[in-house]
């Protein structure tokens, strides 16, 4: 009888435990984790992963970050996705379909982690390869390669509609490839590799008005652009040359200064800016350049042990938003893999976590 | 933990840890001559908790629905067992359709068993989008469970029971529990009680 009772306590015991085992997490693990959403144009989709980080050593980069495929993914969209944004809300998902001339808009399914487009697509210019939006998430900017022109677009904070703005589309120079907002929304960058050179833009309730002046000339095959979180400096990736550039950024007008270009690897794809740390992705020597910058002068020197080998050939580097890992996309493997920052020195640490993707990756974005 | 390398957690593993000694304990003092149902059809609600993060939602999911089993028992502590059940959720449905060997320990009035199960799982995701609504995916499933009945009625008894479940779907593995109680009804019988 006792034997009967104590198993009976044990039975009671085990029920108990599994009813509570609805969820589960380590205190330094986020719990949510971060949907990640890649662009994949030969696919006609976008990628979906969860990703799961490990973050309770950031100073010594032994931080790490799992991907977990969604059910569902890749989630079809408009013909040759270029560029994908994720609205600061994060409830909505904009994706350039630059072969169709328009932007398809997705709700996220938070729980699952999946996309469901919301029809009817939202026309555009010739050509849509990039797409931002200002901090706030009230205005997106759409740039048009082939029609030499952005589309301005206000974006309905409960529903993520778009409606385009008086006077848009707003003339830019032909055959524009990529552009930069910068963090207060008052000022846009577009980036022309033809000419390797900066346009700037004043922004005043979306609507853009050149910035007087001609435009800044940078290295050659200038192909990548990002704004500093301070919005104090511009850089560019000059493909051609094996340089980054720095520009100066007035905070009254927007007008640029070039200060100085500085070596990287070769064949620099991407660039993306964390105070005080600088990383220029190398698709030729498939590694990363890490520079510290100088505050207020902007000069760049390389990290020792700079340049970091990642391997793969990357062309697109995306910095997680905790700022504690840097996301590549290789179109030569099909992959997304995940680096920590080491938060002491500014390296980067391999986390060995890789995603792989159908087609190759063109463009990524990751919710907070 | 070793037996985390193989894919289970610790907390899962405790759990059945807790299950195996519950039974064990309870055989102990075993009749020799016992009697048994030749059919038990056991119907109920079931609770499962899936292990949605491996396909890409944000936490495990609980699910609810029913479990259905038949066992013929071949003799008074073996039999073979069928199991289908159905859970559900707003975005998750999970069915199986099982079959394996069932150990049962008698007494008067009430039954210990432990039953390891083998068959097919199928998940199915209900999200929308442009090309289809939902996806559904079929794969292999492994479980071992164990479970107490008490009789209520010379026909009925009331079960509770505890299963582990090893999923194979969306081309990842899942470790799901299920929890399931509701009533048997038995007919036919098979051994014979020992002479007084």
């Amino acid at each position: 009888m006792l034997s009967k009772r104590i198993a009976l306590l044990f039975m009671v015991v085990g029920l108990i435990t599994l009813a509570g085992c609805n969820s589960s997490s380590t205190p330094s693990s986020s719990p949510a984790g971060h949907l990640a959403f890649v662009t994949l144009p030969n696919s006609n989709g976008v990628a979906a992963f969860r990703i799961n980080t490990n973050t309770s050593n950031s100073s010594s980069g032994s931080d790490t970050a799992k991907f977990t495929a969604i059910v569902g993914s890749p989630f079809p969209t408009g013909n040759s996705p270029s560029s994908v944004l994720i609205h600061p809300s994060q409830q909505f998902v904009y994706v350039s379909n630059q072969n169709e001339n328009d932007i398809s808009l997705f709700t996220i399914n938070s729980t699952v982690g999946s996309l469901q487009e919301v029809l009817p697509r939202t026309l555009t210019g010739l050509t849509p390869s990039s797409l931002v939006a200002d901090s706030t998430g009230s205005y997106l900017y759409a740039l048009n390669r082939q029609s030499a022109n952005i589309s301005v677009f206000s974006i309905n904070s409960t529903t993520g509609a778009l409606s385009e703005i008086a006077g848009s589309p707003f003339a830019t120079f032909p055959y524009s490839m990529e552009q930069a907002i910068s963090s207060s929304g008052k000022f846009l960058y577009v980036l022309n590799t033809d000419i390797s050179s900066v346009f700037a833009y004043t922004i005043t309730s979306g609507a853009l008005t050149p910035v007087a002046g001609l435009p800044v000339k940078v290295g050659n095959g200038a192909i990548a652009i990002t704004v500093d979180p301070a919005e104090t400096f511009v850089y560019v990736a000059n493909s051609s040359d094996n340089t980054v550039s720095v520009l100066s950024i007035n905070s009254t007008t927007g007008a640029l200064t070039l200060l100085g270009s500085y070596p990287t690897g070769t064949t620099p794809t991407s660039v993306i800016a964390l105070d005080p740390y600088l990383y220029v992705v190398n698709k030729g020597s498939s590694n990363i350049s890490a520079f510290t910058i100088t505050p207020v002068t902007g000069v760049l020197t390389e990290i020792t042990d700079s340049p970091i080998t990642v391997g793969n050939a990357p062309l697109f580097a995306v910095l997680d938003p905790d700022n504690l890992f840097v996301y590549l996309g290789s179109q030569s493997a099909n992959t997304i893999s995940a680096f920590s920052i080491v938060t002491s020195t500014g390296l980067l640490s391999n986390t060995s976590q890789t995603a792989t993707t159908a087609s190759p990756p063109s463009s990524m974005a990751v919710t907070k | 933990m070793a037996i985390e390398r193989l894919g289970v957690s610790g907390k899962t593993a405790t759990v059945f840890v807790f299950l195996v000694l519950s039974v064990v304990m309870s055989t102990s003092s075993l009749s020799v001559g016992q009697v048994a149902p030749q059919w038990e059809v056991f119907g109920g609600y079931a609770y499962r908790n899936v292990d949605s993060t491996t396909f890409g939602f944000v936490n495990r999911s609980s699910l609810n629905g029913f479990d259905a089993e038949g066992t013929y028992n071949i003799r008074p502590r073996w039999g073979v067992t069928v199991d289908i059940g159905g859970q559900y959720s707003s975005q998750l449905t999970a069915y199986n359709f099982l079959a394996g060997p069932q150990f049962a320990s008698r007494r008067d009035k009430s039954m210990w068993f432990v039953h390891g199960l083998f068959g097919k799982a199928q998940n199915t995701v209900e999200i929308a989008t442009l090309a289809r609504n939902g996806f559904e995916s079929v794969g292999r499933t492994l479980g071992v469970g164990a479970g107490y009945d008490r009789d209520l009625s010379p026909r009925f008894t009331f079960r509770v029971q505890a299963d582990f479940l090893r999923t194979d779907t969306f081309k990842t593995g899942q470790n799901d529990v299920r929890a399931s109680t509701g009533l048997v009804f038995h007919f036919g019988h098979i051994g014979h009680r020992p002479k007084l």
